[in-house]
């Protein structure tokens, strides 16, 4: 498998495993991989008694209760209902920057986060966007569907701008069962923000915001005077780049990323914000912290 | 507006190519590079919240500002003068004293010129810009200058120097310093060698007193009984206003040395001598040490060693007892005769002939003694005519040929009359010559009377006459010579330190002249004459440096204390601040992208 060979290799893989392990100490149990599911069913693990009512399958009924008894007791077992996860990936040119780009970072952080789902036995789906559904691979189950997912995110390719709104209300216009929702972006959508989130939280979604920016776009550093050319649109602003200057792009980015988080915060998503430079495992530790991800 | 630091068409082209490069500058600057980045996103948002300023008003504030730097750094290159703000037009003379003397250096280590130059450009910035300006000097340099722009003065001052030269007079007769009787003369002087200054001049005096000690005479001499023995006289003169204590000395071509040390009380005077039967021939130089000297020019002199061995001696003479007899004693003497018209064509010449009431025709090839030679052309021209009853009244005791020579008493029945010419005259009766000495073509001395027609050979001054003449015309010629300016009588000569090194000189009317700026021995090399000259101070006027007519008076100029001498109406110094402070705003508006 070539294509797992560039972006996935095994040093990535080394890390995966250091991930499940961090992950196991974390959350101690949890690997057995069950989501318990809130509402009762046919789960094989018993929950409570109730009394028999007319209509409940027989099936469940507690008949050594009833010989002791002589009343129909039904044993209620929880129901137990896989996590559906969905993994947003921004595949706009804008991702494509960066040392590594803010894509493969995305990339990445998609695949470790997909195996631990799998891992749980959850279900993952992997969906690339830009101005909108680009590319995606159906919801995925099980541990041995991890290399269709690299390969998947393996394949994947910048293009076109962001629109995240465009992008949930195709994702989401169809019927999806509730879940996580985890974007990777670097989150500068024209058209802002909020119309997307409110979609997302509109339909009930948990909500796991990573937000990856490079260095560079932290720190910008250009020649004194230049003319900015924007990679997803072609426009450009002519500018002179002074201290003030510098210290108002600083402030906008800080104010742009404290909305983010304030959203995020403001109706119980989760939030992380990392740069390229700092290594992805690193960023995921964070997510697990954040308790989110691994329930 | 004037431009005192630069002409008008220069400074006009300086500023035209300052604001041309600036301008130039300003608009090569380059296009903004092109940078794509991941999203304007967040730069919208920045210039959103910015108020726009048009680039192209803030690119000509940026371009205003630098040409308003840059011309006014230009400006103040050129020293601008305003004339309303400089006062009125005045005509301003400074002389300055540039004789030897002023070359003292006084306690606080600087020379009495070096006050004088920075009084005189004082008196000249003191001046309106539009004032015309006159520098002039003793020395004589400058006479005869123009009055002009104040530029042209201090470009003139600057070039001035301490004269070596003896002579130094207030510039009295220069027409052109006195030709407007509204004119402000100011004399800079230590008042040693120039004493006074015509009225209405007024006198700045950089007099301070110095001590000096100083080496006044310097010379070899034969000793007189032993012709062969070759002693130096020194003499030392103490000027400074109390006791010194002097280290002597001598120093030999070879590395022989003589030191001794005197004691000197104020103003004294003394003699000194040292044997140098030890010194090969060469360079002799003397050295004084003297605490706190501050006169150099007078510590140190040179002199010449010549070879002592056998002098070849031709004379020609049809018979003379005296002149052989005399010739004969002298040790130093191999002496040779022949009669006239029997002059040998060798290929060895003699070191010295002496023709006797007989002259060659042409220029012997060896320095010549002639007594009452007759008629040659290269000899001085006689007349045809003879004067009779002739006694002698004066002689050059400078002369080498007169040392220890007193001709009082001689009496001359004839001599020759002859035209003196360009030759020396070592000694004469009240109107004509009679013995003469030159230099050229060939070194001579020539009597113009027969040692039998005067009763010189009975004088007991005449054998060391012989003896000099034998000394002097057959040793190394060794012309002493004062500093400053020397010539001698050497065709197109080249001329050499005693180190080898190259001298300039010139070369005219058949003679070399160089000037010679400090004490030292100077080998002068013609076609077919060789020399050397030892050029000293050895002035006892110039020696005396604390003997000022201005004795006791402060230096400086009067009511200097109340005068700074700064020039008025300069801009300069405005035009920089004025351009720091621009820069400085410049440096404030760029960090607020007020201007580009």
């Amino acid at each position: 498998m070539a294509a797992v060979a560039t972006l996935f290799d095994e040093e990535f893989l080394k890390k995966l495993e250091y991930l499940k392990l961090i992950s196991s100490r974390m959350l101690p149990g949890h690997m057995r991989g069950e989501h318990r599911a809130r509402k009762k069913g046919t789960g094989v693990e018993f929950s409570d008694y109730r009394p028999y009512v007319s209509g409940d399958d027989t099936k469940d009924v507690d008949w050594k209760a009833y010989l002791r008894l002589d009343k129909l007791i039904l044993r209620i077992f929880d129901e137990e209902a896989d996590l559906p996860i969905y993994l947003f990936v921004d595949s706009s040119l804008s991702m494509d920057f960066g040392e590594p780009t803010k894509f493969d970072y995305a990339r990445k952080v998609a695949a470790a986060l997909a195996y631990i789902g799998l891992l749980n036995l959850d279900r993952v789906s992997v969906i690339g966007y830009s101005a909108g559904v680009s590319e995606q691979i159906a919801s995925r189950r099980g541990r041995n569907q991890i290399w269709r997912i690299f390969s998947f995110l393996d394949r994947m390719t910048t293009s076109g701008e962001t629109s995240l709104h465009r992008t949930f209300r195709t994702y989401f216009g169809s019927k999806r069962r509730r879940g996580l929702v985890v974007v990777a972006s670097d989150f500068m959508d024209p058209a802002g923000l909020e119309p997307a989130f409110d979609f997302l939280r509109f339909q009930r979604h948990d909500v796991f915001n990573v937000q990856i920016l490079s260095p560079e776009e932290m720190k910008p550093q250009f020649p004194d005077e230049a003319m900015l050319v924007d990679s997803e649109n072609g426009s450009s602003h002519r500018l002179r780049l002074s201290p003030t200057l510098l210290t108002a792009y600083d402030e906008e980015m800080k104010k742009h990323q404290a909305g983010l988080e304030a959203y995020c915060s403001k109706y119980g998503w989760g939030y992380a914000r990392t740069e390229t430079s700092i290594p992805f495992e690193d960023l995921v530790i964070q997510i697990f912290r954040q308790d989110r991800f691994l329930r | 507006m004037s431009f005192f630091g630069l002409a008008g068409p220069t400074m006009a082209l300086l500023l035209a190519f300052t604001a041309g490069v600036i301008f130039f500058l300003y608009w090569l600057r380059p296009p903004p590079q092109r940078v794509v980045v991941p999203s304007t996103y967040i730069w919208t948002r920045v210039l959103k919240e910015r108020k726009r300023r048009s680039d192209f008003w803030r690119w000509l504030v940026s371009l205003l500002v630098a040409l308003a730097v840059g011309l006014a750094l230009a400006a103040a290159l050129g020293r601008p003068e305003i004339e309303a703000l400089s006062g009125k037009v005045r005509r301003i003379a400074v002389v300055v004293d540039d004789s030897p003397t002023m070359g003292a250096r006084t306690a606080s280590g600087e020379k009495r010129f070096d006050r004088a130059l920075q009084i005189a450009r004082g008196l000249l910035r003191e001046g309106s810009a539009a004032s015309e300006y006159l520098v002039t000097d003793t020395a004589g340099r400058l006479v005869g200058t123009e009055f002009g722009s104040r530029r042209t003065a201090l470009e003139r001052l600057e070039g001035l120097r301490v004269s070596l030269n003896e002579p130094s007079a207030f510039p009295a007769a220069d027409p052109i310093l006195f030709s407007d009787p509204e004119t402000e003369i100011y004399f800079v002087t230590d008042g040693v060698m120039v004493r006074e200054a015509p009225s209405g001049v007024l006198v700045v005096s950089v007099f301070q007193p110095v001590d000096n000690v100083g080496i006044t005479a310097f010379d070899l001499r034969p000793v007189p009984a032993e012709p062969n023995r070759v002693e130096a006289f020194l003499e030392l003169m103490n000027h400074s206003a109390e006791p010194k204590r002097v280290a002597l000395r001598v120093d030999g071509a070879s590395g022989q040395t003589m030191e001794r040390a005197v004691s000197l009380a104020a103003g004294q005077v003394l003699g000194e001598s040292f044997e140098l039967d030890r010194f090969s021939a060469g360079p002799v130089r003397v050295l004084i040490d003297a605490p706190d000297d501050g006169f150099e020019l007078d510590n140190v002199a040179y002199a010449y060693l010549g070879s002592p061995r056998q002098a070849r001696v031709v004379l020609v003479s049809s018979g003379n007892d005296t002149l052989e007899t005399l010739l004969g004693l002298d040790p130093r003497v191999s002496l040779e005769r022949i009669p006239p018209g029997e002059l040998p064509e060798s290929a060895t010449p003699p070191d010295l002939f002496v023709f006797d009431g007989v002259a060659p025709a042409a220029p012997p090839p060896a320095p010549a003694l002639l007594i009452h030679p007759g008629a040659a052309s290269w000899l001085p021209v006689p007349s045809g005519q003879e004067i009779e009853n002739l006694s002698l009244a004066g002689t050059a005791r400078e002369h080498p040929l007169m040392e220890h020579v007193d001709l009082g008493d001689v009496v001359v029945d004839r001599a020759a009359l002859v035209s003196r010419g360009r030759y020396q005259v070592v000694a004469g009766s009240d109107e004509e010559p009679l013995i003469l000495a030159s230099e050229s073509p060939i070194r001579f001395a020539m009597l113009t009377f027969a040692l039998e027609d005067s009763n010189l050979p009975f004088q007991s001054s005449f054998p060391v006459f012989l003896s000099n003449a034998v000394s002097w015309l057959s040793g190394t010629e060794v012309v002493a010579s004062s500093l400053g300016t020397v010539a001698v009588a050497v065709e197109s000569g080249v001329v050499t330190d005693i180190d080898g090194k190259a001298v300039a000189a010139r070369a005219s009317a058949g003679r070399t002249s160089f000037s010679p700026e400090a004490p030292g021995l100077y080998a002068v090399k013609g076609s077919e004459r060789e020399l050397m000259v030892s050029a000293n101070l050895l002035s006892p006027r110039i020696s005396a440096v604390n003997d000022s007519a201005l004795e006791g008076s402060e230096p400086g100029i009067p009511g200097s204390e109340s005068r700074d001498f700064r020039a008025r109406g300069e801009l300069w110094v405005g035009l920089v601040l004025f351009a720091l402070a621009l820069l400085l705003l410049e440096w404030w508006t760029y960090h607020r992208r007020l201007t580009i």
